[in-house]
């Protein structure tokens, strides 16, 4: 059914690609022989582009830590230092190409190097979507390009791949000789001598054994920075909806005037999403041995925290209004879930005769698990605003102890104005945020609070 | 002595605030605002309320692209009973807020029908459609003519 999925391109993809693209250069040197000394040059000139692409990957992954003298700093692990190594290595005998690939020999050894260099530099394009010219993160993923424990696995793929490059190495030289042989060559291409690079590379392996995990994902999943909408089936949609909303949720705290109205939509994410997600889990049969109430219930929490968090920011007002970007994204999420995922209406049964199909379950639970760290972005929001006195808030709201805070509230409060919201508001929200960025993990083993007011739940 | 606007009738807000889509607006948050109280205190944690609160915030929605300057200039209406309020009185208070809210549109198509585009009438039969969508949620039953 999901034959025709589109996927988004993933940097480990690329490389992967360009591992099979290796091996079958490597086959085709091992079954056909150079054909002309033209070929021959393109072979070789082909393998050392291969090996530069390498190097200027390797250079790309550690530019955050890279001084202008080329030394590391910020790493004192084994694994970074053989890195340097082979970066130095792959310098030394890599040479990128500067010739048309498409220029013949389709079907040879040259074309299948000449694919896998494009393939490692598509992968370091897919790296510096992420950063901008400065080295600034442009994502919130590009954080774990400046982890060194999440950087390792690129680091061991690149030690991986130089070995598999140097695998051909024999073959190539041997098929030169061949070719010498046979036919009076001029001058034959010379062939990097790699053997040292592969004891490098072999070290950056040995190295990497011991070093620290890291609990984000892998940087071989990243993506590229700002992916283009799949719209072909609901749950890739939803996903990268999702994904746009987040990336900019992550902007928002260095943008100038953020609009408390698109705070407010992103309430409204949490709101939908996990409503959705409780709907969709209850719709489906529980898993055997774990109570629907245990599954259910870190997401009842999570819902609870952002149901509060739009209470308390819908009588707030900013000059700024909402960014017609976020509110479409999230309409578009609302109506998707309304059709993949719906919530039932109170008088029906609770559960159709068909449950949801698993896909789709992952799809609507997955749209929920960017809502921490949007929590925890968004309340870095609502502090600058409340810092720069931007977030306003009817007088008509305030109780009389706050209206009588300052001296003027009461005349903003005959006259229906607006003042500057006062502390304590910034403070219950503040505190709804924290609790809303501890996500999922924080409450799944909480006890179930006996009250199902808010208070409860943010005592425990 | 604190006025709240909920304790006045439709005909005083609409009064006191005039009865265009502002208005609407308005009272369409305050209903939003009296659902997520009752989603707060509501013992059953019925998500189907959720579902209205989506509703009515696509419903604003629609009014501001209806009439941009919305985006602007919102009014916020005394948003009480105070969170501390029973489920019965957030349900009432919304409820009364979507009542109103929809006899408001009803007036301003009445009014203004006659000079809207046709995009104009389609936005706000769409508000009408999430309104009484949201009214169905809370109340269990359609919207009366």
């Amino acid at each position: 059914v999901t034959a025709s999925r589109q996927e988004h391109v993933r940097y480990g993809d690329l490389l992967a690609m360009a591992s099979a693209s290796l091996a079958q250069a490597r086959t085709e040197l091992y079954r056909s022989p150079l054909g002309s000394s033209e070929q021959a040059r393109a072979t070789a000139a082909a393998y050392r582009d291969l090996l530069a692409a390498l190097g200027e990957q390797l250079r790309r992954l550690y530019r955050p830590q890279l001084g202008m003298d080329d030394s590391l700093h910020g790493t004192t692990h084994l694994r970074d230092g053989a890195a340097m190594a082979l970066l130095a290595e792959l310098e030394a005998v890599g040479k990128a190409a500067d010739w048309d690939h498409k220029a013949g020999f389709t079907e040879s050894a040259a074309a299948s190097l000449a694919r896998a260099a494009r393939e490692v530099r598509a992968a370091t394009d897919v790296i510096a979507t992420h950063v901008d010219v400065a080295g600034t993160p442009r994502t919130p993923d590009a954080s774990r390009l400046f982890d060194p424990n999440v950087r390792g696995d690129a680091v061991l793929a690149l030690a991986g791949l130089s070995i598999d490059a140097h695998r051909l190495h024999g073959s190539l030289e041997l098929r030169l000789h061949e070719l010498a042989q046979q036919k009076p060559v001029r001058a034959l291409p010379s062939v990097p001598d790699t053997e040292a690079l592969v004891e490098i590379a072999e070290g950056v392996l040995i190295a990497s054994r011991d070093a620290p995990s890291s609990d984000s994902p892998p940087l071989l999943s990243l993506g590229l920075a700002r992916p283009p909408l799949r719209r072909d089936h609901a749950a890739d949609e939803l996903s990268d909806r999702i994904a746009r909303l987040r990336r900019i949720a992550w902007e928002l705290p260095d943008r100038d005037h953020v609009g408390v109205a698109t705070l407010s939509d992103y309430a409204a994410l949490g709101v939908i999403t996990h409503a959705h997600a409780i709907a969709t889990l209850t719709s489906v049969a529980p898993e055997d041995g774990v109570p629907r109430a245990q599954v259910l219930e870190p997401y009842r929490n999570a819902h609870r925290q952002w149901l509060s968090i739009r209470q308390q920011l819908l009588p707030m007002r900013t000059a700024t209004p909402a960014m017609q970007g976020v509110r479409a994204d999230l309409l578009a999420v609302k109506r998707i879930l309304e059709v993949i995922a719906p919530i039932p209406a109170a008088a029906s049964s609770p559960r159709s005769a068909v449950g949801p199909a698993s896909a789709t379950v992952g799809a609507v639970l997955e749209a929920t698990r960017p809502m921490p760290e949007i929590a925890g972005w968004n309340g870095k929001v609502i502090e600058r605003l409340a810092a720069n006195d931007e977030l306003m808030i009817r007088a008509r709201a305030l109780s009389g102890d706050e209206l009588s805070e300052r001296a003027e509230f009461a005349a903003i409060f005959l006259a229906n104005g607006y003042v500057a919201t006062p502390r304590l508001f910034i403070d219950d929200l503040g505190h709804a945020y924290r609790l809303a960025s501890e996500g999922l993990r924080s409450t799944r083993t909480a006890p179930v609070p006996q009250s199902p007011s808010l208070s409860a739940v943010a005592q425990t | 002595v604190s006025h709240r606007d909920w304790d006045e009738t439709t005909d005083e807000v609409v009064q006191r605030l005039g009865s265009g889509l502002e208005t609407t607006w308005s009272l369409l948050e305050a209903a939003e605002y009296s659902t997520l109280s009752l989603s707060l205190v509501d013992p059953s944690g019925d998500v189907g309320l959720s579902a209205a609160v989506a509703d009515l915030m696509e419903a604003r929605s629609e009014l501001e692209w209806i009439r941009p300057e919305l985006q602007f200039a919102q009014r916020a209406l005394d948003l009480s009973p105070d969170g501390d309020g029973s489920p019965d009185e957030h349900r009432t208070a919304a409820v009364t807020y979507l009542e109103s809210s929809l006899q408001l549109i009803r007036t301003v198509l009445r009014d203004e029908g006659g000079s809207m585009s046709l995009q104009e009438m389609a936005g706000l039969a769409r508000v009408i459609t999430l309104a009484s969508g949201a009214y169905t949620r809370m109340t269990g039953r359609l919207v009366t003519p």
